[in-house]
Formats: C-alpha cells, structure tokens, sequence
C-alpha cells in the first residue's frame, strides 16, 4: 500500500484549509521505499521559518488550525501583496514568497494528478513530479521589478539571478495577478496555479515522450464527431449530452475556427477563439435558431462538448491497435546477459525436424554486435543530414552527435532537458531534434533488415522457407528476429531512455552506439 | 504479479508506441495550399488533414527506405513496385477504420499495403500506427457501412510497422496478388475522364440492351460497396420506395469528373427507366460520387425537359454539406428530348438524352 510517512497537514471541516499549508511544503520523494514499496512521490516538509514569520504576520490566527475561505483568501492577498511590493525590504518579500510557495505546492499536486488520470494512468505522479514541485523551500526567493526574473536572496543580503534554474512555484506566483480592483473577475490562486500546470511545456513534452498527448479543447472541437456518437446525433437522441444543439455548435465551430486554423497554417497548440470568431461563431449560430448572447454563454458549452469528446479517447486509453500484440513478460525475472539468453535459444530445440530453426537460431547468435554497428553506422549519418536538409533543425546537424554523446555518456550522462539548457534551446525542441526513440526504432529496423538479408544469403538446403515469395512466411521470420533483438538490445535502450531516476545507459544498444561515437 | 511499477512501465512502452514522425511547416503549406481548392469545410479540413498525413509518411517511409524510389500515384504510394494506401484518421475513438470498397477491389486503386495514420494536428505529429496486407484484407470477413465504406476492425491491423518495410524490401511483387487490370476497366477509366459528351443518347435503344459508349452497368461503375451505391440498397430496404426502385428496368451509369477543379475526383451520372401507367417514361437521373463519402456541397444536378423547344422547363437540385447523392426524377413522352447538366461552379458537364 502506498503510504505517506509524515503527516499530512490536518483539515478540519471539508471547506476549510489547514493553517500548515502556509507553512509545511511539499517537496518531492522517492518513489520507493526501503522495501522497494512504492511512495506518494511526495512528503511534507514543514520549515520553522515560514512559520514564525506566518505567525507574526498574522498573530490573529496563530491559534487556528484552520482558515476559513475568506480567511484564506484575505491571508492571500497579504502575503501576494507582500511578495510584489518592490519598497519592502526583500527578506520580507522572500519570506511570503516562501508562505505562498507551501500553499502552492500542494495544487501543484492536484494539477498533476488531474494530468494523470487525462493520460489514463499512463504515466506516474512521481514521473511529473520532479519537473514542476521543484521547490525544496530552502532557497530565499524574490521577483525582480519585471515581474519575471526570479532572485536568490543570499544570506549575505546580496541578490543573484538563480543560474540553477526557475522555481515552478515562484513562476505561478509571479505571473499570478489576483486583479485586485474587481474581486468579481478575479482568478483564484488555486485555479490559476492548476492552468499553469495544464499549459506547462515541460509536462506537455514530457507527457508526450509517453506517447500520452492531452488534446486541447479547442483541438478535439476540430475533429470530426466519431461514429461511435455521431450515429445518436442523425438520431436525435441524447446520450451524453449530445443533443441537436451540440451538432449546431460543432458545425460552427469547425465552419469558423477550424476554417480559420486551416487558412492561415496556423500551428501548434489550438489558442483560444478571437472575439472576432466567437461573434462570427454566435451569428451562425442565431441562423440555427440556437440563439445565445454571448460568448460567456458559449464557452461553457463547448467546453462541455469537448469534456465528451476527451472522455471517448480511447486512443489514450488504450492505445490501439497496440495493445495487444506482445505478450505481457515477466520482467523481473529477465536479465540482461545477453550470452545466456543466446545459450538458451540455442539449445532450447535440437529435434531434427527442426534443422530450420536451428539455422536461423545460429545465424541470429552470430550476428548481433557487428549488425547492430553497421545499422548505427547507417543511421546516424542519416540523422545528421536529415537534420541539416531542414531549415529549422540545421543549425544543430553538426552538435548532434556531441549531443548524443553527452546523453549517453558513460560516467556523467545529460537528460536532453540538461543538453537543452546547454544548448539555449528548449526542451521540446531538443526532444524534436534528437527523437532518441525513433533514432533507436530506426537501428533497430535497419539492424532486421541486415539479419533477414543475411538469413537469405547464408541460409543453406535446409532452409527451406521462401522469404521472398510469401509474405507469412518472411512475417514469421521477421517476427523471430524481432524479439530476439528486443531481448539482447532494444527492450532495454527503449526501456532505458524514459526512466529518469537512472540517467546511465548501458543496454547493448548504448554500449555499441558509444563504441561507434569513440571511433 | 510484478509490484515495481518501473517494469510495468518498460512493457507498457514496449507494446504501446506506435512509430512518430514530425510535420513540418513545409507540410501544413503544401496541405493548406491543396485543400484550398476543395469545397465545403468539411472535405477541405478533410483533404487538409489527409495531405498532412500523406507528406509526412512520405517522408518517412523515403528515410527508412532509402534506397528505393518512394513516388506518390493517384491515391497510392508506389513503393519500388508495391503500393502503400494510406487510411487517415484525426483520433482511434471507434474501433475499427474504413476504406472504400473501391480502394480495395479496383484494379487502379488497390495497394499492396493499407498503413494506419493518425494525424495529430495540435502537435504536428503523425503515429503511424500499423498495417494490413491485401491479402491479409481480402481474407477478412468484412462488413461494410450503409454508405458501402468497409469496415476494418482496429485488432486486424499488424502493429509492427517494421513489417512494412521488410516487405517492401524483401518480397517479390506477386506474393501479394491484387486484382487486375484487365482492358475493358483501363478503357473505361479513359473514357471516365472524357467529361464532355456532345452527341445525343438514345434511350430508346436501352431497353433492347444497346447502350453508347460509356455508359455501363452500374455493377461495373459502382462496385456493390461503392460509398454512394449504398445508398441505393437502402432506399431498397425502405417499403414503398422499394416497390418503385425495382421497377426500374434499365439502369446504367456514366464516370464523369471535373478536372484539376475537384482533384480528380470523380461521380457517377446515372439514368434509370421504367414505363409509366400513361406510357410515358418515368426516368431518375442521378450523381453520386464514385470514391467520395460526400458530394462536394454546391454541386448541381440540372434537367432540362425539351432544351431545344421553346417549352423548355428545368428543374434543378443542388447538394448540401452531407449529401450522397442528388436525385432527381420525373416523366416524360417516348420521343422527347432533355438535358442533363452536372454544374459545378463554373464548370458544367452536359449529357443530352432522346427517350
């Protein structure tokens, strides 16, 4: 059973937020525990200093554990007010920076957990975890007067721009603006903390390095409505809420935004509709006979629609057509020597009859590393010039097997988020140029395709499957091959690339790639 | 059971990726720049997306296949001498995918290999997500929709990509046999294209079997799965229409397109006859599209009864966003003469008829 070692902050009534929160941070865990039991990800990390200075900012409340909503909201706007007022001395500054930072930790968490469960459990907490609560509450912390660049307050009382990179919370509050002058309008601090973690590029390409994209609204407004919901629109019926009148939205919606996005090329993440779209939206809209006054009216519904939508993403869910192609392995019981493993393939089947088998069983063990060199050899010149041969990826042809060097290294190995901050570009876009996953399907294809060459060349009277007139046949053979390189190589240098607590490589693919990166 | 959730993790990754590609700003150009001509959003987002996706895999499959010419032919990749289809979807909601019938069965059309891709727009990605062989299709039991698009399951799909790419290198041609391309079907393709038609059609010959060129069985034109051609058997699964339908005695049909106007893409012009209680001749006069699920909104179907006289009288039907197909039927005296005209902006393809 997960379980959390320290206590939780204690809540007394459902509404009501516990004091602690000013004052106790959230700070990121390990996933397992002594016994390899898995963790929350997270604990409690209450600092004495947020404390004292919570209590002396507000002697009123020292004795409550908890704080009512309007409590909350006015020891909110303090500590806000604080943080942003450039005339203050900035230990001041900093030390509600902190109080808020705590209480922002803990919707940090409940943001992921609203990613997790969109990626239908694709992904665990601790995997975001370490990429927005990044925030141990040890460091000292101002916003300087751009209200962008975070400051590190020294014990000195110097000030240096913080070179190890941005607090996630320190973000959230700097860019937080509680629109003091209409508390009507105004976004709380708990929502706006939860759409910063929505919109967080960092999660986004992370959350895509899983193969789990979580669509914008916007974006699954664009697609046309699935069979599986479409035949109970034709009907009239209304299941899940999809009524004539969702059809008329969605029709709007692709016969203006849509019809837009496409027009200008736009790219990337669908933004939200321009004040002009929405009145051309809600005109169509009257023709219809769906009559609303403005777009205030519609955005709720469309983003109902959209909820409906993103629920059916059996894409996400599930992931077919994949899902169920190969077995479910034990893994645990693998191991990676890959010399016992060949052994084991060799001597499993000495029937006669099967004198086919064995060849190809021989073939298979003589041939890895020296395919696995040539296809690498292949490939990463490949890379290079595909690099070079487009506009927005030529500037990094050159660097890209520096790059890979640095993200396989043997002793002191870069994430591609680390060789990003080297390089000044984001993590998004190393991720594009380096795309270490398909680099690796690519070997991978290339060093098949020279075995089943070779079986063809070598294969003596006994073999007597015709590989290139049935297409079954060279499947089977493929199929065979495939999986005995999964075993010795590609399993692990998959498995080995999106594991983030072991940065150091050493299946036999990143074994013979650094071989051919030394040469 | 496995408790470490990180080796739960490596398998999930095993099983669950389909193989990624990146479209380029190249990419949404060119896609933007053809769909432009299309009409109606819907096949302009449509051609939009599938363009997207065909550039891409394109490019893709030319990497993993470097040493063999990749070239694109009318709805097909030519891949050395296989052919790769491409099936594009925006999501996997439902469980299966569809292909018209027609890519499967005619000659000019069937691939080697039918690749599913999904485009993610938003993120400019294309999963590539697996594949199915001819054969492997035409084994299947398949079930096709009213509107004659056949259905395949998403399981039926080889997730392996790789496997496209060992057959492409390592496979003769023939192992794969797909359907021939026999002369009549080459013959009738030119005659397809050949949109403009000045000499009158002598429907009174139909009814002793004597048709003009061109004009062919719709069995041959409209293979019984044929998108619009479904629509047929479902106005023969309604009761009274049903009566009527069948009574009609001749049927043939005619392949039209407008050129560069809509790509290529082509429809069927079709007349049906049955003689009429007052003995005059009941005709439906028909457009559907041959390989399209919809017919391009705006299209006109246009009869003139007498176009010679000074009696002339029209009558027109235009599509809508949805529509299969645009009837339009009535009756007339044997003798007589009318127009059929099928107008698409500003172009106009004209079939003159003496009953």
């Amino acid at each position: 059973m997960r379980t959390n070692e320290l206590a939780t902050p204690v809540r007394t009534k459902a509404m009501d937020i516990s004091t602690s929160r000013y004052w106790t941070i959230c700070i990121v865990a390990n996933p397992l525990d002594k016994n390899c039991n898995p963790t929350l990800g997270y604990k409690d990390k209450p600092l004495t200093l947020a404390k004292n200075f919570f209590e002396e900012e507000f002697p009123q409340l020292r004795n409550q554990t908890s704080l009512s909503k309007e409590e909350n909201q006015y020891v909110q706007l303090n500590l806000w007010k604080t943080f942003h007022n450039q005339t203050l001395d900035p230990e001041q500054r900093a030390m509600a920076g902190l109080c808020l930072r705590c209480y922002v930790s803990y919707k940090v968490i409940e943001g992921c957990h609203i990613l997790i469960k969109r990626a239908f459990g694709k992904i665990r907490l601790d995997n975001l975890l370490s990429y927005v609560l990044n925030d141990d509450g040890n460091t000292f912390v101002i916003v300087d007067s751009d209200g962008k660049t975070q400051l590190i307050l020294k014990d000195s009382g110097n000030l240096t721009i913080s070179k190890a990179g941005k607090f996630f919370s320190v973000e959230v509050l700097s860019s937080y603006n509680p629109n003091l002058s209409d508390s009507r309008n105004s976004e709380s601090l708990d929502n706006w903390c939860i759409r910063r973690i929505k919109q967080n590029k960092d999660l986004q390409t992370l959350l895509l390095e899983y193969g789990v994209w979580v669509p914008s609204d916007w974006s699954l407004l664009c697609r046309e409505v699935p069979q599986s919901l479409s035949g109970s629109l034709k009907d009239g019926v209304t299941p899940e809420g999809f009524s004539s009148a969702n059809r008329h939205l969605i029709e709007v919606f692709h016969a203006v935004y849509r019809r837009d996005r496409r027009q200008s090329r736009s790219r990337g993440r669908c933004s939200e509709p321009t004040s002009l779209q929405w009145s051309e939206m809600l005109f169509l809209l009257q023709d219809k006979g769906v009559i609303l006054r403005s777009e205030k009216e519609l955005i709720p519904k469309f983003k109902e629609i959209a909820e409906i939508l993103r629920q059916d993403n059996h894409s996400i869910k599930t992931g077919k057509p994949q899902a169920d192609s190969i077995d479910v392995s034990n893994s645990s019981e693998e191991n990676n020597d890959y010399f016992s493993k060949l052994n084991q393939l060799g001597t499993e089947d000495n029937n006669c009859e099967d004198m086919e088998e064995n060849e190809l069983r021989e073939l298979l063990n003589r041939l890895p590393q020296s395919a696995l060199y040539n296809a690498i050899s292949f490939r990463i010149p490949q890379r290079v010039e595909l690099l070079a041969a487009k506009k927005a990826s030529k500037a990094y042809a050159e660097k890209f097997v520096d790059g890979l060097r640095l993200y396989y290294h043997e002793v002191n190995p870069l994430s591609l988020k680390e060789i990003a901050e080297q390089w000044n570009i984001n993590w998004a876009k190393a991720r594009r140029i380096f795309q270490i996953s398909e680099l690796i399907a690519n070997v991978q294809c290339t060093s098949e395709e020279i075995f089943i060459s070779k079986i063809q060349q070598e294969a003596s009277q006994f073999f007597v499957s015709n590989i290139s007139g049935n297409p079954d046949n060279l499947k089977g053979i493929a199929e065979e091959v495939r999986s005995f390189l999964d075993k010795i190589a590609f399993k692990e240098a998959h498995a080995e690339i999106i594991s983030p607590r072991n940065p150091y490589k050493n299946s036999l693919f990143a074994q013979i790639l650094r071989k051919y990166m030394n040469h | 059971m496995m408790t470490s959730p990180l080796h739960l993790q490596k398998d999930f990754n095993q099983r669950m990726k389909p193989r990624v590609t990146w479209l380029e700003a190249e990419h949404y150009e060119k896609a933007g720049n053809i769909s432009k001509n299309i009409d109606g959003e819907k096949n302009q987002w449509k051609t939009y997306l599938n363009k997207l996706a065909f550039l891409g895999f394109e490019e893709w499959l030319q990497q993993e296949l470097p040493d063999i010419k990749v070239t694109q032919t009318g709805v097909n990749l030519e891949v050395g001498d296989f052919k790769v289809q491409l099936i594009t979807v925006d999501n996997l909601v439902d469980e299966f995918v569809t292909i018209p019938q027609d890519n499967i069965t005619l000659p000019k059309r069937a691939a080697h290999f039918y690749v599913l891709v999904e485009v993610l727009e938003e993120i400019e990605q294309l999963r590539i997500h697996g594949l199915i062989r001819h054969d492997e299709l035409s084994r299947l039991q398949r079930h096709t929709n009213d509107d004659g698009d056949c259905q395949i399951q998403l399981s039926e799909f080889d997730n392996q990509i790789n496997n496209l790419l060992m057959y492409t290198r390592f496979l003769e041609v023939d192992a794969i046999p797909l359907p021939n391309i026999s002369e009549k079907v080459i013959a009738n393709i030119d005659k397809a294209t050949d949109t403009l038609t000045q000499s009158l059609v002598n429907l009174g010959k139909w009814w002793s079997g004597a048709f003009e060129e061109g004009w062919q069985s719709l069995e041959d034109i409209l293979t019984p799965q044929t998108p619009a051609w479904g629509y047929v058997k479902s106005i023969v699964r309604r009761g009274s229409v049903n009566k009527r339908s069948s009574e009609f005695a001749v049927r043939r049909g005619k392949l039209f397109d407008f050129g560069l106007l809509l790509n290529g893409q082509r429809f069927a012009l079709t007349l049906s006859m049955r003689t009429e209680e007052n003995q005059e001749i009941g005709v439906l006069a028909e457009i559907r599209s041959q390989n399209q699920y919809c017919l391009p909104q705006g299209l006109k179907l246009k009869v003139t009864l007498n176009h010679n006289t000074d009696k002339a009288e029209s009558e027109e039907k235009i599509a809508g966003e949805f529509d299969q197909i645009i009837p339009l039927e009535f009756s007339e005296a044997a003798g007589k003469q009318f127009k059929v005209e099928a107008i698409y902006q500003d172009a106009v393809v004209t079939e003159e008829f003496v009953l």
